[in-house]
């Protein structure tokens, strides 16, 4: 059997580097009928704000060629009925929970972690800095590394806890992100968040979605997330979790090698909830294959 | 429960234009499954992603029937699926028709019918008057309405069967002869659903409504189904796939 651990710090450590990507696996016992979560390294929550988000209207989604757009918007419980109610599954998860935190303002995101901080069973936050689907906060704290770099600070001196800054594409330089964020104390970086997209129905001659611009997921992207780790893991010296249209088994292999030390599976959830199994198939066939006894050994070895 | 599996085609068949009768194994659901509840669909590839949720059209044994109509890539697909083929579903998904002790109204627009020709194997068992209205564009569009039990109407956009003019125009002129109390269940486009939504607004009857709306996962999981409800106040969005996708008319804000 191939090790599958893969270690993010001295005391972070993945069973197998396969985690759920925010959003795309609800709070995280919402499907377990069909999606057993123990077979995941960890579940990331849906983004946790202070209050209820009821989230953008209708229509929040369409399909795209190899891909989807999404403007959900955050729509979430909010911190105090998340704990009411998810407390108890999660804290009988054996696999690492990870909650995302978002705020419309840098106190949105330090009141949610003041809720959260006690709770043993967290392993650790990923900051959403990268919703390109909200007016306020989201995306606005991920495109100026300033205030990203302040806003990391300030997180970074209320929690103990392992912190994972979740980056967007749409940004001139990521490393500059990715830099600010490591300075200011980040333990890890989590890219790419969904890229702005658009489509418009010919017809009605109305844009697809309600907000016009969504983010943009799914295979189609995948190229897209693998040029951003490939750039970012040669400036960084933190740990950077892989996310961007992983749809098989070969694509976290192409993640780890291009220098992700866990992945992320997102908008595959969606539309195929057999997708966890067959990714560690593949992993256990390919590593016998290639005889490699441990995952994280292929950990940036890409020949670039 | 909800079952995720593989399973296999074992009639596929066109029924009238464009309109195909699928047939296949799902042992697993047959037996618990309810009028109104849907199932998905899986397609291998990655350029159509999500899976397509189709409305149980009706049981028999083991095998769940859907109707379906060829309007695109992936339904062109399923139409060319021969006995045999392996096809991957999940199910049974969504609520079901909240079935009620009157007389019963089915108001069916197109491919529409699917869901009502299950509802209306379930009323014929119960001892009440159905009436059913079959709207398609033309006669040549109307599939398997001949097996359904009660009096069934016939409304063609293009007059070559029965009534000349949409379905609901047709219920409208009928509405008075129909005694009361009468329940509605209704499935079909959403400009027809919104009229008939007016329309129980100013008759007041009681209405049920199947909607269909994109969906990513059809689990609860993506939300991208949600719609505004009735009251917001009190229930800020609903989602089809879940909450759905039968809604009581007083539910929703189709005006």
């Amino acid at each position: 059997m191939t090790d599958l651990k893969t270690q993010l710090s001295e005391d972070f450590i993945l069973r197998n580097p396969l985690l759920t990507a925010s959003g795309t696996y609800g709070y995280g016992n919402e499907i377990t009928d069909l999606v057993d979560p123990e077979l995941y390294g960890g579940i990331v929550t849906k983004s946790i704000s202070l209050n209820p988000r009821i989230g953008n209207p209708p229509p929040r989604i369409a399909e795209v060629t190899s891909g989807m757009l999404n403007s959900i918007g955050l729509a979430n419980v909010g911190v105090a009925q998340f704990l009411a109610e998810k407390e108890e599954f999660l804290a009988n998860y054996r696999g690492k929970v990870i909650v995302n935190v978002v705020g419309s303002d840098e106190d949105e995101y330090l009141q949610v972690i003041r809720k959260l901080e006690s709770r043993q069973w967290i392993s650790a936050y990923e900051i959403n800095v990268s919703c390109p689907n909200v007016r306020q906060g989201g995306i606005a704290f991920g495109q100026d590394a300033q205030i990203l770099g302040r806003l990391v600070q300030k997180l970074r001196n209320e929690t103990g806890k392992f912190l994972i800054i979740k980056l967007t594409p749409n940004v001139t330089d990521i490393r500059i992100m990715a830099l600010a964020a490591q300075k200011n104390g980040a333990d890890a970086l989590s890219l790419i968040n969904t890229v702005y997209g658009s489509a418009i129905d010919i017809n009605t001659r109305r844009p697809k979605i309600s907000t016009v611009i969504g983010g943009f997921s799914g295979p189609a992207i995948k190229p897209i997330a693998i040029a951003q780790i490939l750039k970012t893991y040669k400036e960084v010296d933190i740990p950077i979790i892989g996310i961007g249209g992983i749809s098989d088994g070969a694509d976290v292999i192409e993640f780890l090698l291009a220098g992700a030390r866990a992945v992320q599976i997102g908008t595959a959830n969606f539309y195929n909830p057999g997708v966890c199994i067959e990714i560690l198939d593949f992993i256990d066939k390919y590593c016998m294959e290639k005889k490699i006894n441990c995952l994280q050994d292929l950990i940036g070895q890409a020949e670039v | 429960m909800r079952y995720f599996k593989d399973t296999t085609v074992l009639n596929n068949q066109m029924i009238c234009t464009d309109v195909y009768l699928l047939e296949f194994a799902f042992p697993e659901i047959s037996n618990s499954v309810e009028p109104g509840q849907f199932i998905n669909i899986y397609f291998p590839g990655k350029t159509q992603l999500f899976p397509r949720p189709f409305s149980i059209a009706g049981v028999d044994g083991e095998k769940i029937k859907i109707l379906y109509k060829k309007v695109g890539c992936l339904t062109e697909i399923m139409s060319q699926w021969q006995s045999g083929q392996n096809i991957r579903v999940l199910g049974a998904l969504g609520n079901q028709f909240d079935i009620r002790n009157q007389q019963s109204v089915l108001i069916a627009g197109g491919i529409g019918l699917a869901p009502l020709l299950f509802l209306n194997a379930r009323l014929e068992k119960l001892n009440y008057p159905i009436i059913n209205f079959i709207g398609a564009l033309s006669g040549n569009q109307l599939p398997l309405f001949n097996s359904m039990s009660g009096k069934t109407i016939i409304a063609t956009d293009d007059g070559s069967q029965g009534y000349c003019g949409n379905v609901v125009d047709c219920f409208r002129q009928k509405l008075d002869s129909i005694s009361r109390p009468f329940s509605v269940y209704a499935c079909g486009p959403d400009a027809m659903l919104s009229a008939l939504w007016r329309l129980a607004r100013e008759h007041k009857f009681d209405l049920q409504l199947s909607l269909e709306k994109i969906m990513a996962c059809g689990l609860g999981i993506c939300q991208g189904c949600a719609i505004p409800h009735a009251k917001p106040a009190d229930h800020p969005l609903r989602l089809v796939c879940q909450d759905g996708p039968v809604f009581n008319a007083n539910e929703l804000e189709l005006s």
